[in-house]
């Protein structure tokens, strides 16, 4: 299963908290799954949950050598 | 009303009979069938045909009070608003409330930034919200109300009250014991009357009094539920 991550989109507002009943995490302290939550009720407008890219060995640019 | 359908619900039955003997050929089949029909009809719904009873009444819930061993604080945490315009459509929606809580989120209008609740500190345990039911049998509608005092004289509480000069908003209150309620709506919202005193001496409490009340809702304070996400609104 690939991770995923939360990406905060450059609209929403620094810093906002979310209700999550006892919990009210900042958008910043947003866990993958309370992320995907929000996307969904809210598309668009706060977080939006990614799947990790991978750097592979066979991407890295080939090193130079003098 | 009740008549004509008892009528009604005999004529059924009678007929029910008919094809039944008609399609058996046997008379005895037929009338056989309508007790049938009518235990079956009673079953399926709690309704009967030969009682008394009639289909179209209100089915009253029984209406429990607080469990043994449960606590019952009053009083209101915090209070969080929104101005009704940063909502797109009606919220909450009667249609959409179930068995007492409502679980779907408002959709919130784009823009930059983004809509979001914001806190109304409330001092020394001031907040209060009420939902009325009021009016004549046949003419009513719920009232809410909503009040709460600010300690201070800022400039940071001047400018946050004068957005609510003719400012419609919606309320979401957090109770003391945890339970998220929603007062007003998008389509008719809570407009505050506020009042600032300085007190006469020191003792005295320099605050905000901000008092709202609004009429015409087809709903009490609308407890929403734990699934439920509000930007903003944190415990």
């Amino acid at each position: 299963m690939k991770e995923k991550e939360v990406k905060i989109l450059p609209c929403a507002p620094k810093g906002i908290k979310f209700g999550f009943g006892e919990l009210s995490p900042t958008i910043e302290e947003l866990t993958v799954e309370q992320a995907e939550v929000i996307a969904a009720q809210y598309p668009g407008q706060y977080v939006t949950v990614v799947e990790k890219k991978s750097v592979s060995a066979a991407s890295l640019p080939d090193a130079q050598t003098k | 009303m009740k008549s004509f359908l008892k009528l009604f619900t005999g004529f059924a039955l009678l007929l029910l009979g008919a094809v039944v003997a008609q399609a058996t050929d046997n008379v005895l089949l037929g009338v056989a069938s309508m007790p049938v029909a009518g235990y079956v009809w009673q079953t399926a719904t709690g309704l009967s045909v030969v009682s008394g009873e009639s289909a179209f009444y209100m089915v009253l819930a029984a209406i429990p009070k607080t469990a043994q061993g449960a606590p019952n604080p009053g009083g209101i945490r915090k209070i969080f608003l929104i101005a009704t315009d940063q909502i797109t459509g009606e919220w909450p929606k009667r249609s959409l409330i179930e068995e007492g809580e409502l679980d779907t989120a408002p959709t919130l209008a784009s823009g930059t930034p983004s809509p979001t609740f914001v806190e109304a500190a409330i001092s020394d345990n001031s907040g209060k919200a009420d939902s009325s039911l009021k009016g004549a049998v046949g003419y009513q509608s719920w009232e809410h109300g909503l009040e709460l005092k600010i300690a201070g004289f800022t400039k940071v509480q001047c400018a946050a009250i004068e957005k609510l000069l003719n400012t419609e908003v919606i309320a979401v209150c957090l109770l003391n014991d945890g339970t998220r309620v929603v007062y007003g709506s998008s389509y008719t919202g809570l407009n505050f009357e506020i009042m600032h005193t300085t007190g006469a001496k020191g003792s005295d409490r320099k605050e905000w009094t901000c008092k709202a009340k609004q009429d015409g809702y087809m709903h009490g304070g609308v407890i929403l539920a734990d699934s439920v996400t509000l930007p903003g609104v944190a415990a």
